[in-house]
């Protein structure tokens, strides 16, 4: 359902992606993972072209654009097959959480307003926030802001949900609700690319892991590959780090 | 549904026609002055008012024309002329060889000299040669200012242009006298009670009439204004409208 | 030779002078409404970066900005009406509005531009990832975020225009500065005649500017 065909992005003189290529199938759920600043969002943000690719070529749901020759009318019919989460949540200020959800019904979708707020109420439903829904962004926690994020992608009738780093800027106590919400969406079988730093969520829920490295993709495979079993050096010493990070968070989290 | 909205359309316009023939019978003519200028065209209380607007409205009842006056700064009257805003100009405007060039004019109507107009009591200054070396106040784009330069061939008189306010600031001592028409400055230093005195004999007749755009349409305009002014003066209107506003007929 | 200040006669003239008030206000009025319409037009060309409008856009800020509202009054008054005859039509009380809406618009288009680009870039990323244009995207949730950072800018361009309105007696308006100036001249009270408009133009904008601080507290009672 999803094509990546020698996706490469230079900032100036900097190399952040080196030609990846990688799909995706319907349903399936890809976790990428790997050190900061390795090109994981600029990938993800290549995908719907927030960041335009220097060279490469997307294809979504049958919608096929290449880098090269990108209208602004392809780009956004590409962006209509996926829709994003932000790690800073990106609400819209001046809208509720019910019209932050139902923005992109009544606007891009042009479906009658009774309609749209109606759906959206559902989804807010959803993800356990039927009472903020006349709230604003400015009125709820991390937390709450960020399943609002999910649930206004929910609602883009994407065929696939791109989530960048959905946790990192939450404070620890808002983490589980919104991987809650998330893994709701996988039982659902949501087609979804996440990039994560959470490991436990990725062993969990994940199809398939992705490790990239440098603007490459190092390894992939199962959960249980990258992580019990990693093939390459970097995977193995990243993979360690990664779980030991984790396993004293878990030892204090006990404590 | 077509054909009724049509015909719906064309009653209406058909209506509208009738309904503003009436305004068709009488032509709009728009005069230009400054209503800064007394007692030729001034305002007091909100009306608009002095011998120029009696004038153009006896013209106006004469040659069946519907009179709207266009008020200005004086600077401000040759440009609306020459944009088409305005008809004419009733400003007292003088005759003058460069402005004959430009435009037709009417005839005259205010026969006046140039006269120097200083603070009252000052007996230093009464002919031209006596502005040399003084501040003289004129009104801005005015025939006044072109005279002055004219005579003034070396200058040495120290010309200020005014678009108002140039009497006051005689009185205050800003300048030394101010270069107006005789009959204009006597109507003014009567009405306004300040301290000015009438400087010397005016030098320099001058002819003041209405100047209009030599194109057809404004000719036709002028020729009927001419007529007017003929039969006004023929019956005595003229000189009964320069007496009221003036005190004296200037017209001849 | 001192005169006295003539307090009757400015009593006497107050009254004349506000029955010409509704038409410095309404110059006013119609020439903001237009700017506004203009400026947000001329603002979103130049932030979205459209092409050849954006030059068009920049040239004319660089004008309107760079001329004096004055000689642009003339320019549209008695200059156009030469070279395009059908501006001949066109009066003075109408030709004041374009002079005004044209000036100021070009100052609130970058006011209003810097709006925009104040509002965090992650705004139209979110709006550019459910599949809106650009376009919808200003719409929708850029400009209405932004008309709150500009109100008080443009609050001030308003009142601005208000004093502005009086250059309008050069091409022959008949409002408050023209009355004055004329009553003045007949009857010599300058003085008094001035002190008289300027107190009305003091009362109209004291009036707006405490209007203007009671809609910057409303909006600044966040989302």
């Amino acid at each position: 359902m999803i094509k990546v065909q020698n996706l490469s992005k230079k900032f100036a003189d900097n190399t952040v992606l080196n030609g990846i290529n990688f799909d995706v199938a319907h349903g399936e759920i890809v976790v990428i993972i790997g050190p900061s600043g390795t090109g994981k969002s600029t990938l993800l943000r290549c995908l719907n072209f927030l960041e335009t690719p220097s060279s490469g070529v997307i294809e979504i749901a049958g919608v096929r654009v290449d880098s090269e020759t990108a209208t602004a009318a392809q780009i956004t019919s590409l962006r209509k097959k996926s829709s994003f989460v932000f790690q800073n949540y990106s609400l819209f200020a001046n809208k509720t959480a019910l019209q932050n959800v139902a923005e992109s019904l009544l606007t891009v979708w042009k479906e009658p307003k009774s309609a749209a707020l109606k759906h959206a109420e559902t989804i807010l439903q959803q993800v356990g926030l039927s009472e903020k829904i006349h709230q604003y962004p400015s009125q709820l926690s991390g937390g709450q802001q960020q399943r609002v994020g999910i649930a206004r992608a929910m609602a883009a009738k994407g065929e696939v949900i791109l989530f960048d780093e959905p946790t990192s800027s939450l404070d620890p106590e808002w983490v589980d609700e919104v991987l809650a919400v998330m893994k709701q969406l996988a039982v659902q079988k949501q087609t979804m690319i996440i990039v994560t730093h959470e490991m436990q969520f990725a062993r969990e829920v994940a199809n398939r892991v992705i490790f990239m490295e440098g603007g490459n993709i190092v390894e992939q495979g199962t959960p249980q590959q990258i992580f019990e079993h990693p093939q390459q050096q970097r995977t193995k010493e990243f993979v360690a780090r990664a779980t030991k990070q984790s396993l004293t968070a878990l030892d204090s989290a006990m404590l | 549904m077509k054909q009724q909205i049509k015909f719906i359309i064309a009653a209406l316009v058909a209506l509208s026609s009738v309904i503003s023939l009436p305004a068709f019978a009488k032509q709009t003519v728009n005069v230009g002055m400054s209503g800064n200028y007394v007692p030729f065209t001034f305002s007091e209380k909100d009306v608009l008012q002095g011998f120029e607007v009696d004038l153009w409205k006896e013209i106006a009842l004469r040659s069946d024309y519907e009179v709207k006056f266009v008020l200005s700064t004086f600077s401000g009257l040759f440009g609306m002329l020459e944009a088409g805003h305005i008809d004419t100009i009733a400003n007292q405007i003088t005759i003058t060889p460069a402005r004959l060039e430009r435009y037709v004019f009417s005839n005259p109507y205010v026969i006046d000299g140039v006269q120097i107009v200083t603070k009252k009591g000052r007996e230093d200054i009464t002919t031209v040669d006596d502005l040399k070396g003084k501040k003289v106040a004129v009104n801005l784009g005015s025939n006044f200012e072109e005279i002055l330069r004219s005579i003034d061939t070396k200058k040495e008189i120290n010309i200020i242009t005014y678009d108002s306010g140039f009497a006051q600031d005689v009185v205050l001592g800003r300048t030394d006298a101010f270069i107006m028409d005789r009959v204009g400055s006597a109507a003014l230093i009567k009405k306004s009670k300040l301290p000015l005195q009438l400087a010397g004999q005016p030098f320099e007749k001058i002819e003041n009439a209405m100047p209009f755009l030599n194109k057809p349409k404004q000719i036709i305009i002028r020729d009927k204004v001419n007529a007017a002014l003929l039969s006004m003066k023929n019956d005595g209107t003229l000189a009964k409208i320069s007496v009221k506003w003036l005190g004296a007929d200037v017209t001849q | 030779m001192q005169m006295p200040l003539d307090v009757q006669y400015i009593i006497e003239l107050l009254p004349i002078l506000l029955k010409y008030l509704s038409v410095t206000m309404e110059m006013a009025i119609l020439g903001f409404c237009f700017a506004i319409i203009l400026a947000v037009i001329l603002a979103v060309v130049r932030v979205l970066k459209l092409p050849l409008l954006r030059h068009l856009a920049s040239v004319f800020i660089s004008f309107f900005r760079g001329t004096p509202l004055l000689v642009q009054l003339f320019l549209l008054y008695y200059g156009l009406p030469q070279v395009l005859p059908i501006f001949a039509g066109v009066d003075a009380f109408t030709a004041a509005i374009i002079g005004l809406s044209l000036h100021f618009s070009a100052y609130m288009a970058e006011s209003i531009r810097a709006a925009i680009m104040g509002i965090d870039k992650s705004q139209m990323e979110a709006c550019l990832s459910i599949g809106m244009t650009r376009l919808q995207a200003m719409r929708r949730i850029i400009l209405p975020q932004a008309a709150r950072v500009a109100t008080p800018s443009l609050m001030n361009y308003f009142i601005d225009m208000i004093k502005s309105t009086s250059l309008a007696f050069t091409l022959g308006v008949a409002e408050i500065m023209a009355k004055a100036q004329m009553e003045a001249s007949s009857s010599f009270k300058y003085f008094e005649s001035f002190l008289a408009v300027a107190l009305i133009y003091w009362a109209v904008i004291e009036l707006f500017s405490r209007l203007q601080h009671y809609l910057e507290i409303r909006m600044n009672r966040a989302y």
